[in-house]
């Protein structure tokens, strides 16, 4: 027993020298393309540097920026190569003289396949790892960028051993390399791009997915389609959503295992005679062709679809190119496997016209009864809610149960007046959602003050994401109940939470004195505003002390006014608002830090209504009772010039 | 001992080899030889662990060389196409292939070498067919296997290289009591180097015999008769063709030697001799005997 592991690993090792030997062009010609791009990188940081941009500062974002693109150019470069090598690697199959060579070798089938495996990896991930680490050296300056770029060279060597055995596996399947070629490219693309093509179909007819980001942003894109694991990978680490990329990273290494037994057993079951012949696994090209004819039709279809307004009959537009387009793939891609007419056409055809059958009708029932356009999670699976444009993620139940609401009241209105199959809109879908009249800004300001974006995170990482983009005039369709929606918002927007959303600083532990610290000053100004029109404009500004005492005061006063202030949501609207003679001062406390040449500068800013009577009085108690009631504090309107730099910039 | 234990192997719908078995006696030279497409290049690659056949094994000391590296090092293969990558030389593939065979003998790598004109440098693929087989030659007794398996060995090659190659392997056998099996549709090269011979026709065995013996076994005679001859008169023998020319009949006979002599003296022949039959003649009786001949393919 021990001998013939020793002679097994013996052959290991001597057929591993002879397949990495066997790589060594590739692998020159790959360091050689790295060896440019690190040229290429120090000219950029030579740039950055000659530019004035300081580098020795704690955030070294310019300079790493330059090592992630490297590095994600290097990772696309590492599967390109992955795939290629592989092919060459494993050409010995498709040649029924090398065929002959190898089958006849002092060697098992599993030692020849991972002998070949590790071989070929070795070449393309020796090239890949120490360019990765040089461009590392050159780019990083912080323990964040390090710990980055650490991920991306190790994830970079995950989907290397992915994409390789991916193919190693698809050569054993085929029979030709041409084949093999075909398929280690296409299955990639084939995938991600079948799945973008149910996605961005969903998206255009599923009112509430467009916008979302939901499914393009997530590993199930990449899922089957091993080229895209570190580029995914990529996106969502620079992006911070961690489940998402340790979802990646696990599924990464599940699926590389998974592909190597699976090429292990297609080694000692592959009969040698299927070289330059014929698939070894007969549904394979079948499934190719069909999800080819799929991409090709669906990237028509959308083709003919996009830029037209959303209506009915582009379903049929879709439907009639997505047919041409995909059929005429279809028998092109037929005559190429079968090297002209030899192989039966009718299992395939079957293949095709189950496959869009099955997509088509899963569309329609996706528009129709599986509830996809009305899904809302169960509160009790939310664990926060992130709402609207500024991000803020709420968490307090009532609040989660207030966004629930209105999201129900736009799924209801969506159903209420429209039909079922959807219209048909490529980018976005949102013809549901236009008000009958033009005054929508001043009857609900809140509802027309951005679009409604849902990111509902649950339990275990999930999400589910939807938008809607809401509009005023044109179409007579009225489905939202705008009145509720409306009263919804208020309450939302004077909730206790949102308050403290909208201002964090302020309720910071230690805020007066962080700030206070800072080499460069805290300063304060406050605004007045006109209150009698409509617009309301910038008065003046009184100049505020920046002692640290007179700070802590003011921050005191001004949580206690805005806890207590039952018209919160008013200093939401910050422009062309029916509430903004309700504010008449604008509290703004700046404070920077100065890193070498750049001071990186922050600034609170709050809206100041004559019911905040704490704030006003601590400024009245301090020596600014004068300023604030004096009338030279007003300036002239007509100085007043239509600049939106004037206004404070929404919180 | 090679024992070819009942293999049936399919491609596909077609059968190439069908229960087929027979014993290939150790340190002997085993011609293959068989109709074309009859399953003589299938077997061989059965044999050398290439293709697994759908049923029986090919055994050697009753263990199967399939997934058996220990066996296979005892084994090389050249195919009807030995195969060299586009940078191989002659260097390269030994060093290859040194490593896989602990019989491996530098010194007669050396030997052949200086043989062949083949520089070890040269890059293979640019040579000519035969020149590439002389290659593979070289690379195969430098190896000293126990079991040889040579698929067309002497195609392409001029006859000064052929009695060479037949001189070395009948030196291989000698020095290293190599079994060797050849495959080919060359007769006249595998009768003089082959002692044991195995007919193949449509996946089957037709004959395997020890070469001196299927050539005993198989006699023809030219005789001259007076008389027209009766109707069965030769009923006892075992008569594979008759040819008439004129009065001169072409018996080709199998069976012993002394048997069909008396047979046919009886019969009082004006003129009759025994003549010795070639491998060449004795493959086109034998598959003549199956129906395999120029008559029955043209009749097609």
């Amino acid at each position: 027993m021990t001998s013939t592991i020793s002679s097994t690993n013996k052959n290991l090792a001597k057929l591993y020298k002879w397949a990495f030997g066997r790589n060594r062009a590739l692998m020159i010609v790959f360091a050689v393309l790295m060896m440019v791009g690190i040229v290429i990188d120090i000219q950029a940081l030579i740039t950055i540097s000659n530019s004035g941009t300081s580098t020795e500062t704690i955030n070294d974002a310019p300079t790493a920026t330059v090592g992630y693109v490297s590095m994600f150019i290097a990772q696309l470069g590492a599967v390109f190569f992955s795939i290629a090598s592989a092919i060459h690697t494993f050409g010995f199959l498709h040649n029924k003289r090398s065929t002959d060579m190898f089958g006849a070798v002092p060697a098992t089938r599993s030692t020849l396949y991972f002998s070949h495996l590790l071989g070929g990896i070795t070449a393309v991930t020796i090239p890949f790892t120490v360019g990765s680490f040089i461009v590392m050296a050159l780019t990083c300056r912080s323990t964040q960028c390090f710990r980055i770029e650490l991920g991306f060279i190790l994830m970079g060597i995950i989907t290397i051993v992915a994409v390789y055995s991916f193919t190693a596996l698809i050569a054993y399947c085929c029979g030709t390399s041409l084949d093999s070629v075909i398929i280690a490219f296409g299955a990639n693309g084939i995938y991600m791009g079948v799945v973008a093509i149910f996605i961005a179909l969903a998206y255009s007819m599923i009112p509430g997915l467009a916008g979302s980001n939901q499914f393009f942003n997530t590993p199930f894109m990449t899922l089957f389609a091993p080229a895209g694991f570190s580029a995914f990978f990529d996106i969502y680490c620079t992006l911070g959503q961690m489940t998402a990329m340790w979802a990646t990273v696990i599924w990464s290494i599940l699926f590389t295992a998974g592909m190597i037994l699976l090429g292990n057993y297609a080694a000692k079951t592959r009969k040698a005679e299927t070289a330059q012949n014929e698939f070894n696994i007969k549904w394979l090209p079948i499934v190719i062709k069909a999800g080819i004819s799929v991409l090709a039709g669906g990237l028509s279809g959308m083709a003919a679809v996009s830029g037209q307004e959303s209506s009915f009959s582009n379903v049929f537009i879709f439907a009639f190119w997505y047919i041409i387009t995909g059929f005429a793939a279809f028998i092109i891609l037929h005559l190429v496997f079968s090297r002209g007419t030899k192989v039966k056409l009718l299992p395939s055809l079957l293949a095709y016209a189950g496959t869009t059958a099955a997509a088509l009708g899963l569309l329609f029932a996706m528009t129709t009864g599986m509830g996809i356009d009305t899904y809302i999670p169960a509160e009790s699976n939310i664990s926060s809610v992130v709402f609207q444009y500024d991000h803020m993620e709420y968490k307090d139940p009532e609040n989660i149960k207030t966004i629930i609401e209105i999201h129900k009241l736009m799924t209801e209105g969506t159903l209420k007046n429209t039909p079922r199959p959807y219209y048909m809109g490529i980018g976005r879908n949102d013809y549901y959602s236009y008000y009958e009249s033009e005054d929508c800004v001043s009857k609900y300001p809140l509802s027309f003050s951005s679009n409604f974006s849902f990111k509902y995170n649950k339990k275990f990482g999930f999400t589910t994401e939807r938008c809607y983009y809401l509009h005023c005039g044109k179409l007579s369709l009225s489905p939202y109940d705008y009145e509720k929606i409306e009263a919804l918002l208020r309450k939302l927007y004077n909730s206790d939470e949102y308050k403290k959303l909208s201002n964090p600083e302020l309720w910071e532990e230690n805020f007066v004195e962080r700030i206070s610290q800072f080499p460069v000053v805290a300063d304060m100004d406050i605004t007045g505003y006109s209150g009698k029109t409509e617009r309301y404009y910038p008065t003046g500004n009184i100049n505020l002390k920046t002692d640290e005492k007179f700070l802590k005061g003011l921050v005191d006063a001004l949580k206690k006014d805005i806890l207590a202030d039952k018209e919160y949501y008013k200093s939401r609207i910050m422009r062309d608002s029916v509430y903004a003679g309700d504010r008449c001062y604008c509290l703004s406390i700046g404070y920077g830090e100065s890193l070498g040449n750049t001071i990186i500068r922050e600034t609170v800013r709050i809206q100041v209504s004559e019911t905040y009577t704490n704030t006003l009085n601590y400024l009245r108690n301090n020596g600014y009772a004068s300023e604030l009631d004096n009338p030279s504090f007003s300036v002239d309107d007509s100085d007043y010039t239509d600049d939106d730099s004037d206004y404070p910039d929404d919180i | 001992m090679l024992e070819i234990k009942n293999i049936t192997k399919k491609f596909g719908d077609k059968t190439a080899l069908e229960n087929l078995s027979f014993t290939v006696p150790e340190g002997s030279v085993f011609g293959l030889i068989g109709s074309n497409g009859s399953g003589k290049s299938t077997l061989l690659r059965i044999i050398a662990g290439v293709f697994k056949p759908d049923s029986g094994s090919a055994e050697i000391d009753e263990v199967s060389t399939y997934e058996n590296p220990a066996l296979k090092e005892k084994c090389f293969f050249i195919s009807d196409y030995p195969y060299f990558y586009n940078h191989s030389t002659l260097d390269s593939m030994a060093s290859f292939y040194r490593e896989f065979y602990p019989s491996w003998n530098e010194a007669k790598f050396e030997k052949l070498c200086s043989i062949f004109p083949i520089k070890k440098k040269d890059r293979i693929v640019n040579m000519s067919k035969g020149m590439q087989r002389q290659a593979a030659l070289m690379i195969a007794l430098s190896a000293c296997p126990k079991y040889l398996m040579l698929d067309e060995i002497f195609d392409g090659l001029d006859p000064v290289v052929r009695q060479l190659i037949k001189k070395l392997i009948m030196e291989l056998v000698s020095d290293n009591k190599t079994t060797v099996i050849i495959a080919s549709h060359n007769l006249r090269e595998l009768e003089d180097v082959c002692d044991h011979i195995g007919l193949i026709h449509k996946g089957g065995v037709v004959m395997e015999k020890d070469l001196d013996e299927a050539k005993l076994g198989i006699h023809r005679v030219q005789a001259v008769f007076e008389n027209e001859l009766g109707e069965g008169v030769f009923n006892d023998l075992d008569i594979v063709s008759v040819k008439k020319q004129g009065r001169m009949m072409t018996f080709t006979i199998k069976g012993d030697g002394q048997a069909i002599e008396q047979a046919i003296q009886a019969q009082k022949p004006i003129y009759m001799e025994m003549l010795p039959l070639t491998l060449e003649e004795v493959f086109i009786s034998e598959m003549e005997a199956v129906g395999y001949d120029i008559d029955n393919i043209l009749d097609k």
